[in-house]
Formats: structure tokens, C-alpha cells, sequence
């Protein structure tokens, strides 16, 4: 009799200590009623990527200054961290100290693609909006997070643009690629080609190279001769290096060049390449030279405050954290994963690159610009030269 | 025909920037015992500084070689006095304390000259390029890391096989307790031999922005060909980190151009045949235990 009341007495206890821990060992936090929006941000503040890192906060800063940090009469919290860089371990490691011990209602970031995919496993397993500034794969590397959601558009959907465009308006029929042996690179390729070879167009060679690689001039040496070349590199380091070593061969006077992304070749790198980069083509979502009272807005405030010019993906981390705001209204402050995934879902804004809405699959619609390096006042920039509506991924997936 | 004279060329200029960065290596780690995997670092440094003299103040290039160099070896000596004197024989805690280097290099250079790259920078004349062959043209600063190397390297030969130094060096590698105990002041020289790699790895950071331009992680990307010429040539010898860098230089130009997928496992091949073959390296010679 006595065994038997003891062994009441303890599963008693087990059951009032498991149901009152229920509310902490949830792993996530709702902001329904309580009086701050707890915001975790993972950033690459170190390694190869830090040069954005610190931009990117800015860029959040900035678009929290701009609603005082409040939303639904309730104080936000940014609390940010650093993803590191090439250790991908470190984004894993530091979400889970957002969303445990921070116990943030929703994640931001990381950027870089492999800590993606790094916390990918933790963030599909739980329930927690987790918006991110960076692009994602076709297949958006996180399928299985049906609260994840993409400001820029997918790899493939950012450079379709660039090959319709090189068919159409340029009279490009054959190409040579040149890309990073990675597979945020080869969907930038293959979202050119896609759409190039749609047209019509043909695909005569395709190289990869290592992501670290810094001498190009062995691949540009057996490169076939075709009417341009499309780089699929990735990053400002190799774009620098192989610009100056395509130059060195002297192959600028014999194939145009169309490039993925316009945002790895930043302004003062630009001004220090010189007018031999003058004629190369890419796309980009938002260019500082758009005349939209959002862009002029954020640009203007941005150098304002922080005395630097800020970038494409600068200004999806400002637009980020501008949709989030807005769906946050919309909700009232709270951050409840199903609430707050069809507040985003909703959201119609006019940001600096252009009018903004998720598509279905969560992934940001907003124009994309093909633009040209030109020197405009005495400086080499990117002009825009034809505009194409944002539309849904041509490859859209749901989870 | 022009593929291979390109990558004749492209080949040596990349083996002379990996032999200027590897001799120093080499000695270092064949004369002391030191494996400083920081060398790469010392190089962006090196690199960086000589932006800063020859970029953005546009003063003369050859003064940002020397200024590369001086920084890198003042780096040295903090490096050698402060700390790698206590570590002989450590070959773990010289590892993990080198490493740490790299990190710490690379932070301070982050927070002086920011994470954004600079473009490959050289001197006024021997920007541009000259025609080589059919429509193709070639890069003068490519020639000129080239016949700088080739220079670097009859100075080294030079100083190593026919100066009282050399002598010193080498006899200290042959045995340092015999050199030791005939009077001379082995750690001083050592000390000298550090401080001299040091400084032609951030004289070769300057010299090979010319053609890679200069990032944050050109310490890391650049080390490990690096330590793959000095296994190759042989720890100790300048003539090992000549011809380990001229070869690596054109497995990997030829590689890339012919066999892109296999390029990086071929660098590593050639470098365990001549493991199984000559474990020294090629011109290594076998050094005692430290």
C-alpha cells in the first residue's frame, strides 16, 4: 500500500513538472501577448561574406527606423547574431540559440547558402516563420519549411530575364559559360540558357570552375569563340579576377559579357576595374540609379545615416524587414507561424526595387532590370536598359 | 598550339608566385622546424599594404613591393620572438597557434581595409597586355612575376649555397647540435631565415595582386597549394620550391584547361606518387628530427 502511494505520489510529480515545463520546452515564442516582438537575425559578420554583413543590419536598422521600432503599438527586439562563414555549423548552432534561448517569434536569415542549408533540418522541424533576404535554389533548398519565405526571387528566375533579353534585343545565338562548380551557380546559368535555348538560342561550351579558384586564365585559354560569354561565378573575387584576366587575354574586344549577378561587382570595385568592364550586361532587382520615390527614399536615408551606398542586397535585406513589418501590422504583432505565414502571404507593398508581393510558393515577386555598365558623371555604374515584370518562379514548388 | 604556349605561360607565372611564396615557407620549415601555416596570410597582408601604397595613395609600385615585405617580416618578428621560440619540436601547438594566425590576420585586415576586394593592381607599365600568338593576347605583370621569380630565385640559390649564412643554414639543417657547438648563434640565424620568408611572402602578396587582385580569404585559398609545393619540392631547398611551384604551376594551368573536373585531384596525385617515390620531395634533402 505504502509502494503504491509513493508511486502515485511520483508520477504525480512527473506529471505536474512535464506540464508546467510545456510552455518553455515549446523551443518557439509567441508574441500574441506580450509587449515586444522578439526578432532574431542571423548575419555573416566574419568570414567571406562579412563585407555584406554589416550592411545588411543597416539595411534592417534602417526600415525599423523608419516605424520607430514599433509595429502594433509593441517594441521590437533585434537580436542578432553571426552565421560565420565557411563554418556552416555556426549558422546551425546560432539559430538554435535565437529560437531556444532567445526564444525569438520569428528568424531572419542566415544569407550564405550552405548555413542555409546547414539550418535547414532545424528550421523545417519547427514552427517558426523564418523570412530570409537571400536567393533561393529552384527547389528552394528548404522545402519542407512551409514557413519559410524568400524576398529575392529563386537563382534560375534571376538570370531567365538575362537570356530572353541577350536573344531578343542583343541577336545573341550561341554562348559560352563560365560558372562556379556550385549549385547556386548553376542555376544562375541554367535560368540564362533555359531561356536562351527557349528562343532558340545554343549553348556551345559550359566550364566550372572551383568556387575558391582565382586564375581563370587556363579555362579562358580553351575557350570556344561564340557571340558571348555568360559568368556564372560567384562572388566579387572571382568576378575581379576573371574580369582582369579575360581582359589580359585581350578577349573584351572579341565576346560581349553578360553576368549573373550585378551586385557582386560593387561600385568602388567597379571604379577601380576601369572602362575596360563598360558593355556588361546583367540583372539585378534594385540599382541605385532607379528613379521610384522608394529606391530615392532608401538610398537617400541610407547614405544619410550611414555614409556608404548601399546595394542590391542591401536593399533586400530593407525590404525584408519591411515586409515582415507590414505583415506584423496586419496581425497585430503576432507571430503565431499560421498567422503570420498568411499575413505575408497578403502583403502588397511598393519597395525600392518595385511593386513586391509573395508568390505562392512564398517566394518575392518584384521587376528585374537588365542593365549595362555605363560611365554616367564621371563614374562607372549600372544603367538600367529593359524592364521585366516580377512574375511567379518559372519553376515554382510548394511544400 | 596557342592552348599549349598559353598554358606554358600561364603555368610558369603561377608556379613563380607559388615559389615566391613557398621558398619562404620552405626554409622556414626546413631550417627551424616551423610549419607556419600563417604564410598565406602573410601574403594577403602583404598584398593589402601594398594596395594601400600603390592604389590609394598611387604611390610607386616597387616601394609597395618593399613595404609588402617590411610588414610581413615585422609580423614575423613579433611572431618568431613572441611566440614560435617557445614552440620548437610542437609541431601540434605550432599548428593550432598558426592557424589562429590566420584568423587573426585576416580579422585585422577586415577591419582595416573592409571586406570588399580590390581589383588586381601593378605597376603603370606592365599593365596592359602584348600579342602572343593568333588573336590572343598575353599579360605583360604575368611575364613579369615570372622573370621576378626566376630573379628571386638565383638570389636565394645564391645566398643559400654560397654565402656564410647559407652555409649556416645549411649545415644547421644537416645537424644543428654540431653547428651549435661550434660557436655559432644558430637561433639567431634562424631567427634571420624566418623574418627573411616573411618578408618575400608579403613582397609576393604585391606582386601576385597583379594578377589575382587581393581578398580576405587569399590566406586560406592559397595555403594549401602552397604546402603542396613545399611536399612536392622538398622542405629546406630553394631549387624544391622552384621546381615543385613551376610544376604544380603547370599541372594545374594544363589541368584546368584540359581536364577541368580532374584538375585539383590531379595537383594531389602527382603529390602522393612523389610521396611513395621520394618522401623527402624532389630536391628535399632528409633533415634530422627536431
Amino acid at each position: 500500500m505504502k509502494e503504491k502511494k509513493i508511486l502515485f505520489v511520483v508520477v504525480v510529480l512527473f506529471l505536474s513538472l512535464t506540464i508546467l515545463t510545456i510552455p518553455f520546452s515549446a523551443g518557439y515564442a509567441k508574441s500574441k501577448n506580450t509587449k515586444s516582438i522578439k526578432i532574431g537575425v542571423l548575419l555573416p559578420l566574419t568570414g567571406p561574406y562579412a563585407m555584406w554583413g554589416k550592411m545588411f543590419q543597416n539595411s534592417m536598422e534602417l526600415a525599423l527606423d523608419s516605424v520607430g521600432w514599433k509595429v502594433a503599438g509593441k517594441k521590437i527586439e533585434l537580436i542578432i547574431e553571426d552565421e560565420g562563414g565557411e563554418d556552416v555549423s555556426m549558422a546551425l548552432e546560432k539559430a538554435k540559440k535565437l529560437v531556444e534561448a532567445n526564444r525569438v517569434g520569428l528568424l531572419l536569415g542566415p544569407f550564405y547558402g550552405g548555413s542555409a542549408l546547414s539550418v535547414m533540418p532545424y528550421t523545417s522541424s519547427i514552427p517558426i516563420v523564418n523570412v530570409k533576404w537571400s536567393q533561393p535554389g529552384k527547389n528552394k533548398n528548404e522545402i519542407g519549411n512551409k514557413y519559410g519565405f524568400w524576398v529575392p526571387t529563386t537563382y534560375p528566375d534571376n538570370t531567365y530575364p538575362l537570356g530572353q533579353y541577350a536573344y531578343e534585343e542583343k541577336g545573341i545565338r550561341t554562348v559560352t559559360t563560365i560558372g562556379s562548380d556550385y549549385d547556386c551557380a548553376y542555376e544562375f546559368v541554367e535560368g540564362f540558357t533555359d531561356a536562351f535555348k527557349s528562343k532558340g538560342g545554343k549553348v556551345i561550351q559550359q566550364q566550372w570552375a572551383p568556387l575558391t579558384e582565382i586564375d581563370y586564365t587556363p579555362y579562358l585559354s580553351n575557350l570556344k569563340m561564340a557571340d558571348a560569354m555568360v559568368i556564372g561565378t560567384l562572388g566579387p573575387p572571382a568576378k575581379l579576377a576573371l574580369f582582369s584576366q579575360y581582359d589580359q587575354l585581350g578577349l573584351f574586344k572579341k565576346m560581349p559579357i553578360f553576368i549573373s549577378e550585378v551586385g557582386t561587382l560593387p561600385s568602388p570595385v567597379m571604379q577601380e576595374m576601369g572602362d575596360k568592364i563598360i558593355g556588361v550586361k546583367g540583372v539585378e532587382k534594385f540599382l541605385t540609379s532607379l528613379k521610384n520615390p522608394e529606391a530615392q527614399e532608401f538610398l537617400k536615408s541610407y547614405q544619410a545615416k550611414y555614409k556608404s551606398v548601399p546595394d542590391d542586397k542591401a536593399s533586400d535585406a530593407y525590404s525584408g524587414m519591411k515586409v515582415v513589418l507590414a505583415a506584423l501590422k496586419a496581425t497585430g504583432g503576432d507571430t503565431d507561424p499560421d498567422t503570420l505565414k498568411k499575413a505575408l502571404l497578403n502583403v502588397k507593398l511598393n519597395l525600392p526595387p518595385g511593386p513586391f508581393q509573395f508568390s505562392e510558393g512564398r517566394v518575392g515577386m518584384v521587376p528585374l532590370r537588365v542593365s549595362e555598365v555605363q560611365r554616367v558623371g564621371g563614374k562607372l555604374q549600372w544603367v538600367p536598359v529593359k524592364e521585366y515584370p516580377g512574375r511567379p518562379p518559372y519553376v515554382e514548388t510548394y511544400p | 598550339m596557342e592552348l599549349i604556349i598559353l598554358n606554358v605561360l600561364n603555368g610558369v607565372s603561377f608556379g613563380a608566385i607559388l615559389f615566391l611564396l613557398c621558398s619562404g615557407l620552405s626554409l622556414t620549415f626546413g631550417v627551424m622546424g616551423i610549419l607556419n601555416l600563417s604564410h598565406g596570410a602573410l601574403y594577403m597582408v602583404g598584398a593589402y599594404v601594398g594596395w594601400s601604397i600603390a592604389v590609394h595613395q598611387g604611390l610607386n609600385f616597387w616601394l609597395a613591393v618593399l613595404a609588402g615585405g617590411l610588414v610581413a617580416g615585422l609580423l614575423g618578428l613579433i611572431m618568431e620572438r613572441g611566440f614560435f621560440r617557445h614552440l620548437h619540436g610542437m609541431i601540434n601547438e605550432q599548428v593550432l597557434l598558426t592557424f589562429g594566425f590566420i584568423y587573426i590576420l585576416t580579422n585585422l585586415c577586415l577591419w582595416i581595409w573592409g571586406g570588399v576586394p580590390k581589383a588586381p593592381y601593378t605597376a603603370p607599365s606592365f599593365s596592359g597586355s602584348f600579342d602572343i600568338v593568333g588573336d590572343w593576347t598575353y599579360s605583360k605583370a604575368r611575364l613579369v612575376v615570372t622573370g621576378i621569380g626566376i630573379v628571386l630565385a638565383a638570389v636565394l640559390w645564391f645566398f643559400q649555397e654560397k654565402t656564410r649564412i647559407g652555409a649556416i643554414i645549411r649545415a644547421g639543417m644537416d645537424n644543428k647540435e654540431m653547428t651549435i657547438g661550434l660557436g655559432i648563434n644558430y637561433g639567431l640565424v634562424a631567427t634571420f631565415v624566418f623574418i627573411l620568408g616573411c618578408f618575400i611572402a608579403g613582397a609576393a602578396g604585391v606582386i601576385g595582386a597583379s594578377l589575382f587582385g587581393v581578398t580576405l580569404d587569399l590566406g586560406m585559398s592559397i595555403l594549401l597549394l602552397a604546402l603542396v609545393v613545399v611536399v612536392v619540392g622538398g622542405k629546406g631547398s630553394v631549387q624544391g620550391a622552384l621546381v615543385g611551384g613551376i610544376l604544380i604551376g603547370l599541372i594545374i594551368s594544363f589541368g584546368k584547361a584540359l581536364f577541368p573536373q580532374i584538375s585539383t585531384f590531379l595537383v594531389y596525385l602527382v603529390m602522393i606518387v612523389i610521396l611513395l617515390i621520394k618522401p623527402s620531395g624532389i630536391m628535399g634533402k632528409k633533415v634530422q628530427d627536431r
